[in-house]
């Protein structure tokens, strides 16, 4: 190796850990604050416990607010609205870009409402769910999350579709496949890396979102996580260490997914030319 | 097995016109070859025939029956791609097995039956030892191979074969147009076959259509389109290197070559009176083939015209010979042992018993 090659790998390190301090820095002091004695949160400022270490907060953070509830309602959603995106979305897509369903149109549209932020439309949303009356119900937010990930999903999955020969198709049709087996048998199959890649980004875009669950649900019965975490501030003040607990809580199924399809999703979102 | 007819079939592709009127019928069990530059419309007849893009118009028979409409899963046509088209996902076996277990085809025979025929399909190419590998495990020939297998497996009532054998290395291919033969007599089935080679579809079909831009040109043995060109298209298509053209006014014994320095050429007495019978005007284009041309001492009576060896391409036993007669160039195709060096003064005797006449104007053949 050059003295060069040693000096830009030096220098890449330096960057690397500059970023990874300011990204991880937040976490590591909620994981801090989740394991200090209540009374030096609001009295230090230190980063790290002086006083000791305590799970005091763990325990109050899941007794005082239904926690537990709380993250299988946002579970429960994630999932389900993720496979109802990805179920639409998928041949949506395929149609899209391979018999120009709805021409130059419909694409636009779709990715139209990507662009558009949430709180334009929070109102007859609201109106509509008032209306089947799926307020404070997960199936409306679940409905309401897959709505909101399809343009998303679409736009993943669209350019793994398109890198699939179109010959391959041509050739299922001939060996006797309608274009729906054809969908099912030789293009599922080859874009699967895409598909895995974009359930995850839908999944934790549905684990994160507060706009719409904050109005669509009142009741413990339907409240999600990020919800929850809203409930440590109360009467008495914000309870910090509870909070910080809860968000941990919250944050480590995340991290375990994302790190057990992390080539998966770097590979796929590298490829859909959505990075960041 | 079928006999398969197109009639009248158009297709546009936005502004430009990808097929016109093309109509022709392949018989029961006969190969039938499709002959055209890249371009042509090749691919988009088969794909038309199979059933992937709809015609603008015009009738698919295949087998006296109507398949205009229908879907391509219910033609029973089997289609090998010009890139294979193998499944990237599926072993060589389940490739092979993927045209038995579909859908339509599903409950024909049994699960046994079904390997059996991938076996005998497989050791019938040479790809038995393949069966457990991936696609992206094998070699250009072996892909080929295994393309042709899922063709062969169902017994299907016509093949499409989409230039199949244009991405081999020379040898390969060539041993392949023999094997590609033998199997077609030994399945007996209806083969249509695209190719830009005119020596595969020379070698290879019972009946050559010759295309250019969308349009037919030619339908015939290959002794017909070869001997009998109907226009100066093809008649330049086949044969390598292509025939030499002349531009002449006839003028009864002889015909004056239309170049800067204008020279004589004699017609065959029997030409004189075939040309005085049908020709529409004296404007003529004569066609002679390259091997038709030998070379003469420059001072020879019988030399018809000198020129300059230019570029000798040496193929071997035989050698083509670009010679330089004014501003045109002539090639010559002869037998290496007799070419001139390079800058030498050559006379040329032409054959005249094989010269070709087309009407300058229609460019077709006067015969």
């Amino acid at each position: 190796m050059t003295s060069r090659n040693i000096v830009s790998k030096i220098i890449g390190l330096i960057i690397a850990i500059g970023f990874l301090t300011i990204i991880l820095l937040p976490i590591v002091f909620v994981a801090a604050t989740s394991l200090k004695i209540p009374l030096e949160i609001r009295t230090s400022g230190a980063i790290f416990p002086q006083g000791g270490i305590t799970f005091e907060n763990w325990v109050k953070a899941f007794r005082n607010v239904p926690l537990t509830k709380y993250l299988f309602n946002s579970t429960v959603v994630a999932i389900s609205s993720t496979l109802i995106t990805l179920l639409i979305a998928i041949p949506t897509i395929y149609t899209v870009v391979r018999f120009k369903t709805g021409g130059a149109v419909l694409p636009s549209l779709i990715l139209g409402t990507y662009v558009m932020p949430p709180i334009v439309v929070t109102v007859p949303i609201f109106a509509i769910v008032k209306t089947l009356e799926l307020q404070d119900k997960l199936v409306g937010l679940i409905l309401i999350h897959s709505m909101m990930n399809i343009p998303l999903a679409f736009w993943l999955l669209d350019s793994y579709i398109r890198n699939i020969p179109v010959e391959l198709e041509h050739a299922a049709w001939v060996d006797g496949y309608s274009k729906f087996d054809t969908l099912v048998k030789i293009v599922y199959p080859l874009i699967k890396p895409g598909v895995l890649s974009t359930g995850v980004v839908c999944l934790i875009m549905s684990w994160n979102e507060f706009l719409f669950a904050l109005i669509l649900t009142y009741s413990d019965a339907s409240k999600t996580f990020p919800i929850g975490i809203s409930q440590y501030i109360g009467e008495h003040g914000m309870q910090f260490g509870e909070m910080s607990a809860a968000a941990l809580a919250g944050i480590i199924p995340i991290y375990i997914l994302v790190f057990i399809f992390s080539k998966n999703l770097v590979e796929g979102l590298g490829r859909s030319g959505l990075k960041g | 097995m079928a006999s398969l007819e197109l009639q009248k079939i158009t297709k546009t592709f936005g502004k430009k016109i990808a097929l016109e009127d093309v109509s022709f019928k392949c018989k029961e069990g006969e190969m039938f070859c499709l002959l055209g530059a890249s371009g042509a419309g090749k691919s988009t007849t088969i794909n038309i025939i199979s059933g992937i893009i709809p015609p603008d118009s015009g009738k698919i028979l295949i087998g006296e029956k109507d398949f205009s409409g229908a879907f391509p899963q219910d033609r029973n046509i089997a289609t090998a791609f010009e890139n294979y088209a193998l499944y990237p996902h599926m072993t060589v076996r389940e490739n092979l097995l993927f045209p038995l277990n579909s859908p339509v085809r599903k409950k024909e025979s049994s699960k046994a039956e079904k390997e059996e025929r991938v076996k005998n399909v497989a050791e019938m190419l040479g790809i038995a030892e393949l069966l457990e590998r991936l696609p992206q495990e094998l070699s250009g020939g072996q892909k080929q191979r295994v393309a042709l297998g899922r063709t062969l497996v169902r017994r299907p009532n016509i093949f499409l074969l989409d230039e199949p054998i244009s991405h081999l290395d020379a040898k390969l291919r060539h041993r392949m147009r023999s094997e590609l033969k033998r199997i077609q007599k030994e399945f007996g089935i209806t083969t249509l076959y695209s190719t830009p080679d005119q020596l595969e579809a020379l070698s290879m079909a019972d009946t050559i259509a010759v295309i250019k831009e969308g349009k037919i040109q030619q339908i015939g043995t290959p002794d017909d389109v070869y001997y009998k060109p109907c226009n100066i298209y093809v008649a330049q298509f086949l044969g390598d290197p292509p025939m030499n053209l002349f531009a002449v006014d006839y003028q009864g014994s002889y015909a004056i070559v239309d170049c800067d320095s204008p020279y004589k050429l004699p017609i065959s007495e029997k030409d004189q009176k075939m040309l005085n019978e049908k020709m529409g005007s004296c404007q003529l284009i004569i066609g002679v083939r390259p091997r038709d041309i030998k070379f003469v001492n420059p001072d020879d009576p019988k030399a018809l015209i000198k020129g300059v060896i230019k570029i000798v391409e040496t193929l071997g036993q035989t050698t083509i010979v670009n010679v330089q007669v004014e501003s045109e160039s002539i090639k010559v195709k002869t037998y290496t042992e007799t070419v001139p060096a390079v800058g030498s003064v050559v006379g040329m005797m032409y054959d005249l018993d094989n010269f070709y006449y087309f009407d300058r104007n229609t460019s077709l053949l006067i015969q």
